[in-house]
């Protein structure tokens, strides 16, 4: 991967605007498609709240993302963190994952906030999860 | 994210623009916020300007939306763009919130 498809920065929310400009130039080369686009930047901020949110309750790290372009309309972004064994994709709770897709349903009374940004993940991209010694990555497939 | 504030009768019509995500989604809060101590019961939010949304934006929709029927009060949606649109929909937020094509719409609810 070339030096301007990745980039390392602290695991806060200031990071995205970063991020997020890498990630757009990696869609530019990519001739990505305006739904695609935007799917990608989405799941994008999903995962980097989701990092930032668990991946170091005790303190401050980083947090790295590559962006590849496997082949025309495509772009793969892996996230990594270096905080503990984490997969955001495993449901330990299956009644939980039937209350999120309820939710869905739900009016504005029983309707709960959350949820929504791994069911964004999971909808939006093609995600894979992997302990890599001692990282966390997260990787997410987006486009045709 | 822009805001911009005007009376239509009895309603409050805020127009929305820029990016409403985890790092300014808060600003969104902020202005509701300021309107409702105002004294603003009926919200009219249009979001022809809103390029993006995500689930922290949604976070703060589903919040205020909640606020305002306790106070007695509502908040319609209108003018979305082909984005919001579609994360309104997936969401679900399209069948639990009122939301109209147009901003004449949302203003011609009883």
């Amino acid at each position: 991967m070339r030096a301007d498809e990745s980039l390392r920065l602290p695991a806060r929310l200031e990071s995205l605007t970063a991020f997020r400009a890498l990630a757009l130039r990696a869609a530019d080369r990519a001739c990505m498609a305006a739904e695609a686009r935007n799917h990608m930047e989405l799941v994008l901020e999903e995962a980097l709240v989701n990092i930032v949110g668990h991946a170091y309750a005790a303190g401050e790290g980083d947090v790295e993302l590559d962006c590849g372009v496997p082949a025309p309309g495509q772009v793969v972004l892996v996230l990594r963190d270096w905080g503990p064994p984490f997969d955001p994709l495993h449901v330990r709770d299956e009644s939980l994952e039937a209350g999120l897709l309820a939710n869905r349903e739900a009016d504005l009374d029983e309707r709960a906030p959350g949820g929504m940004g791994l069911f964004f993940i999971r909808s939006m991209s093609k995600a894979s999860y992997s302990r890599v010694g001692e990282a966390n990555e997260l990787t997410l497939g987006i486009g045709a | 994210m822009q805001f911009s504030g005007e009376k239509d009768g009895s309603f409050l019509v805020l127009a929305v623009g820029g990016r409403m995500d985890a790092m300014t989604s808060k600003e969104f809060e902020d202005e509701c916020s300021r309107w409702l101590a105002a004294g603003e019961k009926r919200l009219v939010i249009d979001l022809s300007g809103l390029e993006y949304i995500s689930s922290a934006g949604l976070r703060s929709i589903l919040l205020l939306a909640k606020k305002l029927k306790a106070q007695g009060g509502d908040v319609a949606f209108c003018a979305l763009s082909e984005m919001v649109t579609e994360i309104f929909t997936v969401s679900g937020f399209v069948k639990m919130l009122p939301v109209f094509a147009t901003r004449t719409e949302a203003l011609a609810r009883p």
